[in-house]
């Protein structure tokens, strides 16, 4: 994979990852580790190599077919990417106004998983009045909303601290557990150290994989 | 904007939206005032058709008010009341005919002293037509230097005229409508441009364009019909402005009696027809331009 006519980013990198499987995305600061992500939720497409997601190759995938693999992904992006005119209710409401849900259990469902994430009380309030921790726990609660296949997660515990950053890889495990594969993008050894997963490690364009 | 609606895309920060509903309040505006202005150049046309068609005025020249003259228009009328087709004929009094040129003289003129020519008035049968030219031969010779002058001729290039006044307020009204879709396109595409980012995380959510479309395409909706109903709110007043102008020198009835229902009817319609004109048009820049930048 590379940008333009600039060097390849990515290399060598062949993987497979099993359902349910919950892995960390290793690497130094420009491995590539966001372009890697970018390459699974569909937002790059390759330019060269094959892409396969959920049994299908994105390359041959018809424009039509591509939001209903992008909603079996849900995306904790490294900069939130919340939208700052909507509260946190309707920012994490997003992903299911896009499915088409509809109605007073969309907002309970919602405002139940953000009472979850310790934002009980900041339901109504926009992005910008919103801490970074705030902000992040936002996103995430938007990108596990309609309980995803797939969840990637770009430094999720970034602005968080720790006993936070705890409790939001265990909210991952709990979606692990209930079948969504996970893949963390992250700089925290300690909580790649703490919860042991396999981790896929990208050094010089190459992915090479750790066991947990 | 006027009003603000709570939507994905934040389009309360979109400048080209702010514009667009004065920009179609114009419009409207203008398609409005075009609008009234065809249909009662219509209404016009078709009194003046139904009123001059198989009409006909004989005149009987001014230095005649003899004693002869007299016996002259008694005997053109007789004359035309024999011809076929004619439903009714009359002389009109001489208070009538200084009424008909009082317009022009005044009143305070002495035109009660001028030698008046006589008139006489011919309508034709219901479904009749009356042959012009024999009935003119006749009178010419029952009255010499007698004047036989059809309406039919008169009111057909008068109606040709408004005809060709109501194409070109059709074609201004055309031309309205093309400059509101430009403008509805400039500012749908100027939107897509400015809201890039968001319309790119919708998609990354799972959105198909449709569903961005939609957004699009109410907003153009709403803006549009806030436009619209002022825009046109505008062009009724400035209808019964004018209605009540005309009025005064008893042009039309005043206000209301201007239009009949049903073309009061086609005049609510145009903010709905432009919004739905400013939706598809929406809808259909959307769609195109998102199917060319993925």
């Amino acid at each position: 994979m590379r940008y333009g006519a600039g060097p390849e980013v990515l290399s060598d990198v062949a993987f497979s990852l099993e359902p349910g499987s919950f892995h960390f995305l290793t690497g130094e600061s420009g491995a590539g580790k966001s372009t890697l992500m970018r390459l699974i939720y569909l937002s790059l497409r390759p330019t060269r190599g094959l892409v396969h997601l959920f049994g299908r190759d994105v390359a041959t995938l018809p424009r039509d077919s591509v939001p209903g693999l992008r909603r079996r992904i849900g995306v904790v992006y490294q900069d939130f990417q919340l939208l700052d005119h909507l509260t946190a209710v309707d920012n994490v409401a997003l992903p299911l106004r896009v499915a088409g849900a509809r109605g007073p259990d969309v907002k309970k469902h919602v405002s139940e998983l953000l009472r979850w994430v310790g934002l009980g009380e900041r339901l109504g309030a926009k992005p910008p009045t919103l801490s970074g921790g705030e902000q992040q726990r936002v996103a995430i609660a938007r990108a596990v909303i309609n309980r995803p296949d797939l969840l990637l997660a770009d430094e999720p515990t970034g602005n968080v601290d720790d006993n936070i950053g705890v409790r939001l890889i265990q909210l991952f495990e709990e979606l692990n557990r209930m079948g969504t594969t996970v893949i963390i993008a992250t700089h925290n050894f300690g909580l790649v150290d703490r919860f042991r997963y396999p981790r896929m490690d990208l050094e010089d364009g190459a992915l090479r994989l750790i066991r947990g | 904007m006027l009003i603000r609606r709570q939507t994905d895309i934040p389009f309360e920060q979109d400048s080209a939206g702010r514009l667009l509903p004065w920009i179609v309040a114009i419009m409207i505006y203008l398609s409005g005032v075009a609008i009234a202005g065809a249909i009662a150049l219509n209404g016009l046309v078709s009194t003046w058709s139904s009123g001059l068609s198989g009409a006909l005025t004989i005149q009987i020249p001014a230095d005649a008010e003899t004693a002869k003259a007299r016996q002259q228009a008694d005997a053109v009328l007789a004359l035309i009341r024999k011809t076929p087709g004619v439903g009714q004929a009359r002389r009109l009094p001489r208070q009538e005919v200084l009424r008909l040129v009082r317009p022009w003289l005044g009143d305070d003129t002495g035109a009660g002293d001028l030698p008046l020519p006589i008139l006489i008035d011919v309508r034709a049968a219901a479904g009749a037509v009356i042959d012009t030219a024999v009935l003119s031969a006749k009178v010419a010779a029952a009255a010499p230097g007698a004047v036989t002058e059809s309406h039919a001729r008169w009111a057909g290039r008068l109606i040709g005229l408004a005809r060709s006044i109501w194409l070109v307020a059709l074609l201004v009204v055309a031309l309205i409508g093309l400059a509101t879709v430009l403008t509805v396109v400039f500012a749908t595409r100027t939107g897509l441009r400015i809201h890039r980012r968001v319309i790119g995380l919708l998609h990354l959510i799972g959105a198909h364009d449709r569903y961005i479309a939609r957004q699009f395409e109410r907003q153009a909706l709403w803006l549009s019909l806030q436009g619209a109903v002022i825009g046109i709110a505008f062009a009724i007043g400035t209808v019964f402005g004018i209605a009540h102008l005309a009025g005064k020198i008893e042009l039309q009835p005043a206000t209301g009696a201007i239009f009949t229902p049903l073309q009061w009817g086609i005049f609510a319609c145009v903010p709905v027809v432009a919004a739905l004109v400013a939706l598809l048009t929406a809808r259909i820049t959307v769609m195109r331009t998102l199917r060319r930048m993925t």
